[in-house]
């Protein structure tokens, strides 16, 4: 946006609904937002190209006020991104046409902790960690440990249809949420009601959920709570062949036993990061199990679970790799011992059912270390998130020596990602499984959902008349 | 500069991309601002390394002296990257390129003209603490800035406890400041000429051990004199107040008779946190005064968060300290505890002036050994 006399006009108009000091405009200040976590906008950076930025930041700290901007931008027809911690690796807070970024981490009160429902309500903007040391004085937790839990909000979980480490028996973040606050994109407050189940009609809880702020902001939330558990304890077992540990993580949970985590590598990433960033000395497909609860309960389940990785030809290798594991988990996320630049990587995950995985893996490892063989692309995955019916596929393609030219890398990681997405469509996944769907996979979504896609676009259009609401993003 | 030029460009390209730090940066907590986290920061270092921002860009100054510099970004990253002296570093070539906002130069004069960087001109210390005696003391004492100026009952109590254990010592008649404030502005000329300063008056004592009473200066001392050409005289020892205190008890010179009834919590200060990880013997301290009566807070030891008052933030963005501060309170409160305790004055100044009426004491432990005398 230009800086003339509109600008002013808008400036003053957002100074006056939260307050001079909440709004920033400097060239540094919004230089902040020119990128998340996605690896396009990081190398885009790198490469000293001139990042995406907003014209304002905006920081509200009451509903009231979030309420009071998004009119302001319909009336002036101004995009706003909803940002939370920026953790997000799909470009979904990227200003594609400047705009007003409305920080959200002003909004973090913890409201209420009810020590009788077992929930929490709070403000979208509170950080995760926080969060969850807040619940631990009380003996509860949210039960989400997702590895951006240190950066994320609460906000931010929901916005992208989070996982966290333990999602295996405490579900995905959309699963934990009781009740919800928001603004619709052209200002209304609005509440779902005070429970998730129900027969009260359609929920709209949905608007909200997965949506990463195209249909409105999240400004509270209550969630459910769990107990912090008598013990937690977890298990490595290593098994010859990925094929093994799959129909053993299969078994496990299709006879409904309920380990807290099943984490799978395949034979690629036990090398990458168990051996090197955990330095765990295996090699071959490592798994750990953990479980948590009551004593009794934790113990028996894991004899049961612990026979079947044996059935499997699993070899026990104690509690010690799987207690390491869990206590160096997010060691994984910071640097040096992360993906980093100058290397091209991106995570693919996406989810389908047991009968479909290990079709899936192979389609997708083929797709990148046979078609891009050229480029030296190497395919790690690990199998983080299971469900009763399957299990999710957390995997990374790596490129050592990308292309220098910042366009040429964009296009490369771009063709890469266009080919393996497609490819898992076709082999029975879908796009995306946690990390949402941002910016860059957004032009997948009308293939994702085919007939069905004109509703959503039907919908964007009826709640969001003047596409203010993070244009660009989930293909909307 | 304390980071060689390949340190400092890896560690700006690690913080600018990562954003695991996030709930330990108090000027984040405080504003929410993603610019005020430790990416935000690394990000807009990048953009002046690669051109994409100038150093007169508009807030480049402001955000960039918006951080406290208390060490827990670092003590909290796996990687263990330095981010303090990044923007130390930072703030370095903002001050040499004459951009540095006006405290800076100010606190400098104030230096210069006072010996503190308040502009209090202060009393002599000396007769209030206690007469140097004739013979070689067995201790010397650093009381620094804070002490002498806006907690001398600390500096006082401190003399009484030698006093009373017969403990012979001498306080600098012209002390000056430590550098310490100087240095994490950026102000490296001011701070080399401090510790210079500091280093000539400490040569002409008499004692071979020194005390500090602040934990700033303590951390200067022992981490960044000797690279300024300020070395301690080659046959003094250094110890903090309480490392000092703690040997005393152990060695059963310091009875502690009239123990602390009251539950009571501990800060620790983030120079003593982390930088010199001076961390169990103010603990030892407090447990032989207060016993099952001390509880510590969520954020303590080696994460403990700061009081608001380093980083140079009090005196370019006072708000943002004292709602640091503020934090820090409610966190003492949550535990219960009726005495929030400190072990720098500094830190004890900054944390009093955040409680609101009676509903916590804060008290240097230097203090509460001194009444339990």
């Amino acid at each position: 946006m230009e800086k003339n006399l509109l600008f002013e006009l808008v400036r003053e108009e957002l100074c006056d609904a939260v307050g001079e000091e909440n709004v920033d405009t400097s060239e540094a200040g919004r230089f902040c937002y020119g990128a998340d976590y996605s690896w396009v906008s990081r190398a885009w950076m790198d490469r000293g190209q001139k990042p995406l930025v907003p014209d304002f930041v905006v920081m509200p700290q009451a509903t009231e006020e979030v309420s009071k901007v998004l009119k302001i931008a319909n009336r002036h027809r101004i995009p706003v991104i909803p940002y939370g911690g920026g953790s997000g690796v799909n470009g979904g807070i990227l200003a594609l046409y400047g705009g007003i970024m409305l920080d959200l981490k002003r909004m973090k009160k913890i409201i209420r902790i009810d020590e009788q429902s077992l929930t929490v309500t709070a403000e979208a903007g509170v950080n995760g960690e926080i969060l969850e040391r807040e619940l631990n004085r009380a003996g509860l937790t949210l039960g989400h440990y997702p590895a951006s839990g240190y950066c994320a909000t609460l906000g931010g979980y929901l916005a992208a249809r989070g996982s966290g480490t333990l999602s295996t028996k405490y579900g995905k973040a959309e699963e934990r949420v009781v009740a919800m606050e928001g603004v619709l994109p052209t200002g209304e407050m609005v509440r779902t009601l005070p429970v998730p189940r129900h027969a009260t009609g359609p929920d709209f809880l949905n608007f909200f959920i997965g949506a990463e702020g195209t249909l409105g902001v999240i400004t509270e939330v209550t969630m459910m709570l769990d107990p912090i558990p008598e013990v937690r304890e977890f298990q490595g077992f290593l098994f010859g062949s990925l094929a093994d540990g799959l129909e053993a993580g299969r078994r496990i949970m299709t006879q409904r036993l309920r380990p807290c985590v099943i984490r799978l590598y395949d034979p690629a990433s036990t090398i990458r990061f168990v051996q090197k960033v955990l330095g765990i000395p295996v090699e071959g497909s490592f798994m750990v199990v953990g479980c948590d609860g009551q004593k009794e309960m934790v113990a028996l389940e894991k004899k049961e679970i612990g026979k079947i990785c044996l059935a499997m030809g699993g070899k026990d290798l104690g509690r010690e790799p799987g207690e390491t594991w869990w206590k160096e988990r997010y060691k994984f996320y910071f640097p040096p011992f992360c993906p980093d630049l100058p290397e091209l990587f991106g995570t693919m995950d996406s989810v389908t059912t047991y009968d479909k995985i290990i079709p899936l893996y192979e389609a997708k490892k083929k797709t990148i270390e046979e078609g891009f063989k050229d480029f030296g692309a190497r395919y790690t995955a690990h199998f983080s998130h299971w469900f009763p019916w399957g299990t999710m596929i957390y995997d990374r393609f790596f490129v050592e020596k990308p292309p220098q030219d910042p366009r040429e890398a964009i296009q490369l990681h771009n063709r890469i990602w266009a080919a393996v997405i497609r490819r898992a469509l076709a082999a029975g996944g879908v796009v995306n499984e946690h990390h949402g769907i941002g910016q860059k996979l957004g032009y997948f979504l009308p293939e994702q959902f085919g007939s069905s896609w004109p509703v959503l676009v039907s919908l964007k259009k009826m709640l969001d008349p003047n596409n203010i609401m993070n244009p660009g993003k989930l293909g909307l | 500069m304390f980071l060689s030029a390949e340190e400092r460009l890896e560690t700006i390209r690690a913080c600018r991309d990562c954003p695991m730090c996030h709930p330990v940066d108090m000027v984040a907590m405080v504003t929410g601002r993603e610019s005020n986290t430790p990416r935000g920061r690394g990000m807009i270092l990048w953009g002046l390394e690669s051109g994409l921002l100038s150093w007169e860009s508009e807030g480049v100054t402001r955000i960039l002296y918006q951080a406290f510099l208390d060490g827990l970004p670092r003590e909290w990253c796996e990687g263990n990257y330095d981010f303090d002296e990044m923007v130390i570093d930072a703030r370095k070539t903002l001050v040499d390129k004459g951009f540095a906002p006006a405290a800076v130069s100010i606190i400098a004069l104030r230096i210069r003209e006072t010996g503190n960087p308040y502009g209090i001109k202060e009393k002599g210390m000396t007769p209030l603490v206690g007469n140097s005696p004739t013979s070689p003391p067995e201790v010397a004492i650093f009381l620094g800035s804070s002490a002498r100026v806006q907690r001398p009952q600390t500096a006082l109590a401190l003399g009484k406890i030698l006093r009373t254990l017969g403990i012979s010592f001498e306080v600098l008649e012209d002390e000056a400041d430590c550098g310490l404030l100087s240095y994490q502005l950026g102000d490296f000329k001011s701070a080399a000429e401090q510790a210079k300063n500091v280093a000539a008056s400490l040569a002409r004592c008499r004692a071979k051990k020194l005390i500090s009473l602040s934990a700033g200066a303590y951390r200067m001392f022992t981490t960044r004199y000797a690279r300024w050409g300020a070395a301690l005289p080659e046959a003094m020892s250094v110890v903090h107040v309480t490392e000092f205190l703690g040997e005393l008890l152990t060695q059963g010179r310091l009875a502690l008779k009239r123990k602390i009834g009251n539950k009571v919590t501990y800060h620790d200060p983030c120079c003593l946190a982390r930088f010199t990880y001076v961390l169990d013997p103010p603990r030892k301290v407090l447990l032989a005064l207060a016993a099952d009566n001390f509880v510590e807070m969520d954020w303590s030891g080696k994460k403990a968060r700061s009081c608001g008052g380093c980083g140079g933030v009090p005196f370019t963005d006072p708000e943002i300290s004292e709602k640091a501060a503020r934090i820090r309170v409610e966190e003492a409160l949550r535990t219960g505890a009726r005495i929030l305790i400190s072990a720098d004055p500094e830190c004890e100044h900054h944390l009093s002036g955040a409680v609101q009426g009676g509903e916590i004491e804060v008290k240097d432990l230097v203090e509460l050994v001194a009444d339990a005398l």
